[in-house]
Order: structure tokens, then C-alpha cells, then sequence
């Protein structure tokens, strides 16, 4: 067996790391070859006076000034500092170094020891560790002030971190929450089983989301959609959770609302529904019963009349002659009523027609009162095609024809029937007459049902219900009807129908 | 006497020199807000991110002590903010000890502080690399539960370390800070101590001090470094003391 045998001066020069020893004042008066190896400093130049701290890079200097010194004079010892150690003909050496003060039996500082290590790779690792270190405090900076609860726990469930916004959603603070199981803390009997349900998926790295039911601290509940996470470190091997809770009592609530409006809506529709049938068997009901004894009224008024009309003297026999005109004029109104009713509930049959043909078909059944009348119907230029129902847009042409024809005093009567551009590129259809006028003040009036401006049998009479039929048709095709008028002169009729 | 320490460490910094003054006079020592055992929470970056807001906590403390003619012994940075708050509230001091103090650390033109700017921003690059044992440093960030090392003792550094960004900030607050238009408004007598080789105020910059002060004495003394309170106390509790007995009764 041989024994190696090192002497101290082969362990001070090839110690692993570097040895330096200054005055208290810096000037360097001892140094070891593994220093001067790292350096590419030579031991005559840096024992001619020259102070350890002029080898420190600028920063070095001044932490040297202002922490090292001070701390190695008061403390006698100063561990673990970084420098950055200037280099002749290198980039600077980073470096991590020991100093001890020795000192005589007064106190006096005598001589610094120093070890220095190199620290390369150290520094670089703690450069990206501080980076990181920032990274992370960033994030957590996002995570904290987030509205939504941002929390951490342990596979067991217990609570390792808890944000501002759980806070505020659950009302325990971070101090409160943080160590305890969260399944006491927040999670309501109910729901208890969830965690652990979930906890195969976590093991697997699985994320989950899903709604449930959590708890404040004052005990009511809060409606939350809840987002795991778990990290994995190694594979099975679970090492935390994070749960994003948000409370979704907002847009829970929002939903019900839209739900319980639709319910209403629903409601009220079938309510509607149900008025327009029970009006429905009104207006037949009232139609039906209203007419049969009508009919009596009519037919033993007529017999009256025609049998024993001898019976009564004069003035009984000219009761008996009105009696089947006014029942017959009820009858009258009552059939119109029933039209005008079923007119505003039937669906419209909408069609392109053609409205000069439709002009025509009741020019055609008008044929014997303008012949009678004498009044004529000019068209200057043919109506164009309407969206329309058919069948009402010939009873809207036939009411105002019919109108026009009647309140006219004239010797020569005329009727002019066309068409003009209007607003929005709707076709306003116009009927003109040169009739007797409507004054301003009645032109309001004169749409109301049964209201005739002038004596029952003027006229040729009517129950005065053509314009508010006229109106209601126009209307239900989303249209508009309106006049101009003239006293003595004549008047036009507007309409146009909304569907084009 | 009200001493106060600059950049760096904090109060321990006068512990050779108070001695030679606590017979003759009330000593009153105290720690910057962020260094040393000061309380931490009461930091506020606003306040502290100009020298005024240390200027405002050592007039507090002289309200407080209800101080008259003091004699206020500075160090480094708080050289200028004695100045600083003897130009605002006269009456709390009688005579000024600049210890190695400077108005601007870095050149202007033809003036030199001893630095360029970007020296100021590797300093504090290089505030990263030395925490001193900081526990926060260590301490996981997102748990929030702080694994801290066992630090006990004087082997601590607890003289010289505090809250890394804290440090930081004051010396980002302490470097480019520039009072050289502060310095003929001050009416007291002044004693600047210059170190014969202060890499941090310079020659020049005590020079320029002498200069500029109304009523200044300039004493150079043979130390290496910025801390002659620590390097060599006796100089420096001579040179005071010579200097107050000049001033006494002013």
C-alpha cells in the first residue's frame, strides 16, 4: 500500500477552489495557482499592490463598498456573496466567495481570508430560476386579483391557495381557507360525492367541467360552473388540483327569467286563443239565436201586413208597413256585424292579383246601378298586381265604388279609379269622385261602424258600415286608408296595402 | 446627536463611533424605513420613491424627540437628506457630519458623480444575485406556504439585508438622485468627510461639496472604501470632534 502524502502548500495551490488573503484594506498578499488558472491573472501582477476590489466589475465595486465591507467589519465572517471577477483577456468570472477577518489579540483586523468558487453554471440557473420566479409571481398576480375563484388543493382535498375571487364568492379568507379540506368548507351534504367521482378522472390528468352547488360561509348556496385541472408529475402521480369556480347564478337566473317569460307568453297565447273562440261562438251564437227570432219577428210582421192589414185603420196600417222594413233593416245590421267580425279573425288568402282584373269583376256587377245612375268609371291607366287577398280586395273596391256612386248629386256622375307612386315604393291606389264632399270635420267620424253622416233613407241608404269594412280589410293587409276632400267638389280615397 | 446610516446597511454601521459621543451627548440612532429592523409593511413605494420621503420621516423623528440644535451625522445618501431637512425645518439642528456624502452619482457634463447611468442599472441587476440570505428568496411562490431556512445569530447579515425589491428600489432612489442645487440653500455648518480612496463619492465629489456648501469644513481621511466610521473610527471620531468643538456655540 502506498500513502500519498500531500503537503500543505500542494493543498493551499491546488485547492479545488481559490484562495486569496488581503489586508483590511484590500492590497492582495497571498493568492493560490487555482485562482491565478481561473483568472489568467499572474502572481506578480497581483501582488504589486493591487487591492482585491479593483478585480470587481462596477456593480461589484459598490456592493462591495456598501454590503461586504461593512458586513465582514461587523460580523467577522461574510458568506456566499456574488461577484463578477474582471479577466485580463476573458469575459468577467462569476464567482461566489467566503471571507473571514482575522484578527490580533487587540481587535485589530489583521488579514481577510477568502475562498473563492466559481459560479458559472450556478448563476445561470439562478438567472432563469428568477425569471421563472418572475413568470410565476405574474401569473399569481393574474390568478389573485381574478374575479372568477381561482383555488389549489391537494390530492386530499385540502385547500393550498385561495384568490380574492374566491373570497369574495365564498366569503372565507385566504388565511381561513388555506389548510382546510374544502369539502368542509364550501361543498354542501348534497354534493359531497363529487370529488370523489371525479378523482379517477384527476388521476388520470383528465380535466373535468361541470355545474353544481356550493356554499358561502353564511351558508346559502351559490350556483357555480367548476373547471378541474389537475397536474401530473409523473404519470398517476397527482400532485395538485386547481378549481376555477364561477358563479353562474347570473346567467341561472337569467334563464329562468327567459323561461318563466316564455311560460307567460305561452300563457297568454292559449288565453287568446281561447278569447277568439269563445268570441268566435259568441258572434255565431249571437248570429244564429239572434236571427231565428228576427225571422219571426220578420215573417209575422210581413203576415200581419199582408192578412190584416184591413183590420187596422190608417195610422195602424202605415206601423204595419214599417214594421218588415225595420226588422229587415236590423237583420241587415246584424249580417254586417257577423261579416265585420269574421273579417278580422279570417286568415287572409295573400296572392299576386291582378287588381285590374279584380276592378272589372265588380265594375261587372255594378253595371246596372251605373246604368241607372248614369255615372261612369274611368281607369287611366291599368292597376298593376297587389299582394292581396282576392276575395277581400274586390269587397275594399266594391265599398268604395258603391260610396262614390251614391253620395253624388251631380248630373254627371264619375268615378276614377287608379293608381299613384307613394311613399317607400308602396302602390297607393286612389278612388275619385265628384260627389258631395266630405267636410274636415267629419272625416274622422265617417270609419265608424254604422255611422252614417246623413238621414236613413238618404242617399240610398246603408247601414253605414262600407268604410269601417273598407278600413279593417286595408288594415289586416298592413295597409293604410285616408281621404281628401272637398265639400260640394268631391273626394279621393287612399289606400294602399302594406304587403307589396 | 442624530445619526444616520446610508445605503447599505443600517444603524449597527455606527457602533465604533458612538461610544467616543454618548457621555457628552443624547444619541439618537434609527433605521432607514426598509433597511435594517425598521417595519417593513410601513414601506411605501410612493413615499420612498424620492429621497423627500426620508427626508419627511427624520423630521418626524426630530418632532418627536422635540430636538433643538442637534447635531445631525450623515452617511452616504443620508448626508443629503440631513440636508435636505435642515434646509426645510432649520431649527431642529444646529451643525451637519457628512460622512462621505454626494449630491449626484452620476456625470453631467462636466461634472463628475462617478458613474454612468448604466452602472446604476447593472447595480441593480446585480442586487439580484445577492440576497443576503433573504428567506422570501427561497419561498415558493404560488403555495404561499414560506419554507424558511434557519437563520440565526450574527451570521445572518441582518445588518446589511432587507426585502430584495425594497433594496432595489432605494437604490435606484439613492443613485440618481441629484441635490447639487440643494446645497447653497443649506444655512448651517457643515463637516464633510471625504475617504482618500472613496469609489462611490470620489475626491471630486467632496471637492465639489466644499464648494458649494455656505459653511463647510473638508477633512480628508486616510481610509480605503466608503465606511470610514467602520475602517477607521478613530480619524473619524476625531475629525468630529474637533469639528464640533469648533461650532459649539454657533
Amino acid at each position: 500500500m502506498t500513502f500519498f502524502t500531500e503537503t500543505a502548500e500542494e493543498l493551499y495551490e491546488n485547492a479545488p477552489c481559490g484562495y486569496l488573503s488581503t489586508l483590511p484594506n484590500g492590497t492582495i498578499v497571498r493568492v493560490n495557482q487555482t485562482f491565478l488558472a481561473w483568472t489568467g491573472y499572474t502572481r506578480a501582477g497581483l501582488l504589486g499592490g493591487k487591492r482585491f476590489q479593483e478585480l470587481l466589475t462596477t456593480p461589484g465595486r459598490i456592493y462591495h463598498d456598501t454590503h461586504y465591507a461593512p458586513l465582514l467589519q461587523m460580523q467577522g465572517v461574510v458568506n456566499e456573496i456574488a461577484f463578477d471577477l474582471r479577466r485580463p483577456t476573458q469575459p468577467p468570472l462569476p464567482i461566489l466567495l467566503n471571507s473571514r477577518l482575522v484578527k490580533d489579540d487587540a481587535g485589530t483586523p489583521l488579514l481577510i481570508r477568502t475562498t473563492i468558487f466559481n459560479a458559472t453554471a450556478r448563476r445561470q440557473y439562478e438567472r432563469e430560476l428568477l425569471l421563472a420566479r418572475r413568470q410565476a409571481e405574474h401569473l399569481a398576480a393574474i390568478v389573485q386579483s381574478s374575479v372568477d375563484a381561482i383555488l389549489s388543493v391537494t390530492p386530499d382535498g385540502v385547500v393550498q391557495s385561495w384568490n380574492r375571487g374566491a373570497e369574495q364568492l365564498f366569503g372565507y379568507r385566504a388565511a381561513e381557507a388555506v389548510g382546510q379540506p374544502f369539502q368542509s368548507l364550501i361543498v354542501p351534504p348534497d354534493r359531497q360525492h363529487e370529488f370523489a367521482q371525479m378523482f379517477g378522472a384527476m388521476v388520470a390528468g383528465q380535466p373535468m367541467h361541470f355545474e353544481s352547488v356550493r356554499r358561502h360561509k353564511d351558508g346559502r348556496l351559490v350556483a357555480v360552473s367548476i373547471s378541474l385541472t389537475p397536474h401530473i408529475e409523473a404519470p398517476h402521480e397527482l400532485v395538485s388540483i386547481s378549481v376555477i369556480l364561477r358563479d353562474s347564478s347570473a346567467a341561472k337566473r337569467a334563464e329562468q327569467e327567459l323561461r318563466r317569460q316564455s311560460a307567460e307568453l305561452t300563457a297568454r297565447n292559449r288565453d287568446l286563443a281561447l278569447r277568439n273562440a269563445e268570441l268566435d261562438a259568441f258572434v255565431y251564437s249571437a248570429s244564429h239565436d239572434l236571427k231565428e227570432p228576427l225571422r219571426s219577428i220578420e215573417y209575422y210582421s210581413q203576415f200581419l201586413y199582408e192578412d190584416y192589414a184591413g183590420h187596422f185603420d190608417g195610422e195602424g196600417r202605415l206601423m204595419l208597413q214599417a214594421l218588415p222594413q225595420m226588422s229587415a233593416h236590423l237583420r241587415h245590421l246584424l249580417d254586417t256585424l257577423l261579416h265585420y267580425a269574421r273579417l278580422g279573425r279570417q286568415a287572409l288568402d295573400l296572392q299576386p292579383v291582378d287588381a285590374q282584373q279584380a276592378l272589372d269583376r265588380q265594375l261587372q256587377m255594378l253595371q246596372i246601378r251605373l246604368r241607372e245612375t248614369g255615372a261612369t268609371v274611368r281607369v287611366p291607366h291599368p292597376l298593376p298586381t297587389v299582394q292581396s287577398d282576392p276575395i277581400l280586395l274586390g269587397e275594399l273596391l266594391m265599398n268604395l265604388l258603391t260610396n262614390a256612386i251614391k253620395y253624388n248629386d251631380k248630373a254627371e256622375k264619375w268615378v276614377e279609379v287608379g293608381c299613384v307612386a307613394g311613399q317607400d315604393d308602396k302602390v297607393t291606389f286612389y278612388v275619385r269622385d265628384n260627389g258631395i264632399g266630405i267636410s274636415p270635420e267629419r272625416q274622422d267620424e265617417i270609419f265608424q261602424i254604422f255611422r252614417r253622416l246623413h238621414e236613413r233613407g238618404a242617399y240610398g241608404g246603408g247601414v253605414g258600415a262600407g268604410l269601417t269594412i273598407a278600413q279593417q280589410i286595408v288594415e289586416r293587409h298592413g295597409g293604410r286608408i285616408w281621404l281628401e276632400s272637398t265639400p260640394t267638389v268631391g273626394t279621393t280615397f287612399y289606400f294602399t296595402l302594406g304587403v307589396l | 446627536m442624530i445619526f444616520a446610516h446610508g445605503y447599505g446597511c443600517d444603524q449597527n454601521m455606527w457602533r465604533l463611533v458612538t461610544p467616543a459621543f454618548a457621555p457628552a451627548y443624547q444619541l439618537v440612532l434609527f433605521d432607514l424605513v426598509g433597511n435594517g429592523a425598521s417595519d417593513l409593511t410601513a414601506y411605501d413605494p410612493v413615499k420612498y420613491g424620492s429621497l423627500q420621503g426620508y427626508v419627511q420621516d427624520l423630521l418626524e423623528l426630530c418632532a418627536a424627540f422635540e430636538l433643538r440644535n442637534a447635531i445631525f451625522v450623515g452617511h452616504s445618501v443620508s448626508a443629503m437628506i440631513g440636508i435636505l431637512a435642515a434646509i426645510q425645518a432649520p431649527d431642529y439642528f444646529a451643525s451637519l457630519v457628512l460622512v462621505g456624502p454626494s449630491p449626484c452619482y452620476i456625470n453631467d457634463g462636466d461634472y463628475v458623480g462617478g458613474f454612468a447611468r448604466n452602472d446604476i442599472d447593472e447595480l441593480l441587476d446585480f442586487l439580484d444575485n445577492n440576497y443576503l440570505g433573504w428567506a422570501t428568496a427561497l419561498a415558493p411562490v404560488i403555495m404561499g406556504n414560506p419554507e424558511r431556512p434557519d437563520l440565526a445569530g450574527e451570521l445572518s447579515n441582518s445588518f446589511c439585508r432587507t426585502d430584495p425589491t425594497i433594496a432595489k428600489r432605494f437604490g435606484r432612489v439613492t443613485f440618481l438622485s441629484d441635490n447639487r442645487a440643494d446645497l447653497p440653500l443649506l444655512r448651517k455648518p457643515t463637516l464633510t468627510l471625504q475617504c482618500q480612496d472613496d469609489v462611490i463619492a470620489p475626491v471630486v465629489v467632496g471637492e465639489y461639496m466644499h464648494r458649494h456648501l455656505a459653511d463647510d469644513r473638508l477633512v480628508l481621511i486616510d481610509a480605503t472604501g466608503h465606511c470610514p466610521h467602520l475602517s477607521a473610527p478613530v480619524a473619524t471620531i476625531g475629525a468630529i470632534q474637533e469639528f464640533l468643538s469648533e461650532t459649539v456655540g454657533q
